[in-house]
């Protein structure tokens, strides 16, 4: 399983791009509004590497929301 | 009235407006507009559908207007205000990062350990560091030897609207200003008297979120929060008269056309 925005996925050998293309879509949110933790590693800007996702990789897709 | 300089950075308002809990994109932007505050606070999230607040901020604002200020709100430990400092950073590309590390979710009070924690980290890795802290002066002092570029006392309990509580602990700041970095009364107002209070203290500046985006009419709102701002700002820098145990007439004494005492009426 991958960890994606803390739900575990049955995602193993897909890209990371592929990963964070289907969350933003159905976010609405354009790639270009999302910074991606990958484990400890920061990608923004659709920048992510084309590795395949591995059991127990820990994705995080994240936006600039709300707050004070 | 003199200019604000944080971090080298010249800032034209010296109120400070979060983008949390307005009904909708539109009215937050009609609010921060009349408010004419230029430095705004966001927060970092996970992307998720249907949940509160959680749509995407950056495509929602002019970020050329506005100084882009995002917060570590969520954080617990110094470790997860790195995570989220570090993705914010990554987000909007600022270095500047209002750092919130807090347990408590009752009260909403920061951590001092774990804020200086990272706030140590956070500097040696090149962010402009904004901690909230509670209103405790010797913290103050420890994060400006850090590299602090502000403090930010709260006034009151985050999202609360009890207003100035701790106003005797933010004189001592106003009274240490000359070795702190610039303080920003952080959290707890409800009027706009408040913030002005605030600033006639001799803060340097005051941050509203709560008080604007849940007031009837959150537009009118911001803007008095900004003129109360810059009114308590240029009194502050006008000076108060000294103050008098006794009354003083305003009127002069001599010449006044009173009947003679033994005049009958």
């Amino acid at each position: 399983m991958v960890w994606i925005n803390g739900k575990a996925v049955e995602a193993e050998g897909k890209s990371l791009s592929e990963v964070v293309e289907a969350v933003c879509g159905q976010r609405g949110i354009s790639l270009e509004a999302v910074a991606v933790m990958l484990n400890d590693e920061i990608w923004v800007k659709g920048r992510w590497p084309a590795r395949p996702l591995a059991a127990g990789d820990v994705v995080e897709v994240v936006a600039v929301m709300q707050g004070g | 009235m003199s200019e604000l300089v944080i971090a080298g950075q010249r800032l034209n308002s010296r109120l400070f407006v979060g983008t949390g809990k307005y009904r909708d994109f539109a009215l937050m932007r009609e609010a921060l507009e009349a408010s004419g505050a230029e430095v705004v606070t966001v927060s970092v999230r996970r992307v998720e559908v249907g949940a509160a607040g959680h749509q995407g901020l950056l495509e929602a604002l002019d970020w050329r207007r506005y100084r882009v200020l995002p917060n570590t709100a969520g954080a617990r430990t110094a470790i997860e205000a790195l995570r989220l400092a570090r993705l914010g950073r990554a987000l909007t590309g600022s270095e500047w990062v209002k750092l919130e590390v807090i347990p408590d979710p009752t009260y909403l009070l920061p951590d001092p350990l774990e804020t200086y924690r990272a706030a140590e980290v956070l500097v040696q890795e090149g962010f402009t560091v904004l901690p909230y802290i509670a209103p405790d002066p010797v913290l103050a002092h420890k994060l400006a030897r850090l590299g602090c570029a502000t403090v930010m006392p709260l006034a009151a309990p985050i999202g609360s609207g009890q207003g100035l509580k701790n106003r005797a602990m933010l004189e001592i700041f106003a009274r240490q200003r000359a070795v702190l970095p610039p303080v920003v009364v952080d959290a707890g107002l409800r009027w706009p008297s408040e913030a002005a209070g605030a600033m006639e203290l001799g803060a340097d500046a005051v941050l509203v979120n709560t008080a604007i985006a849940e007031a009837q009419d959150p537009v009118a709102m911001a803007a008095a929060f900004g003129q109360a701002v810059r009114a308590g700002r240029m009194a502050y820098e006008a000076g108060p008269m000294p103050e008098r145990a006794f009354a003083s007439p305003s009127s002069p004494t001599q010449g006044v056309p009173l009947p003679q005492p033994e005049e009958p009426l």
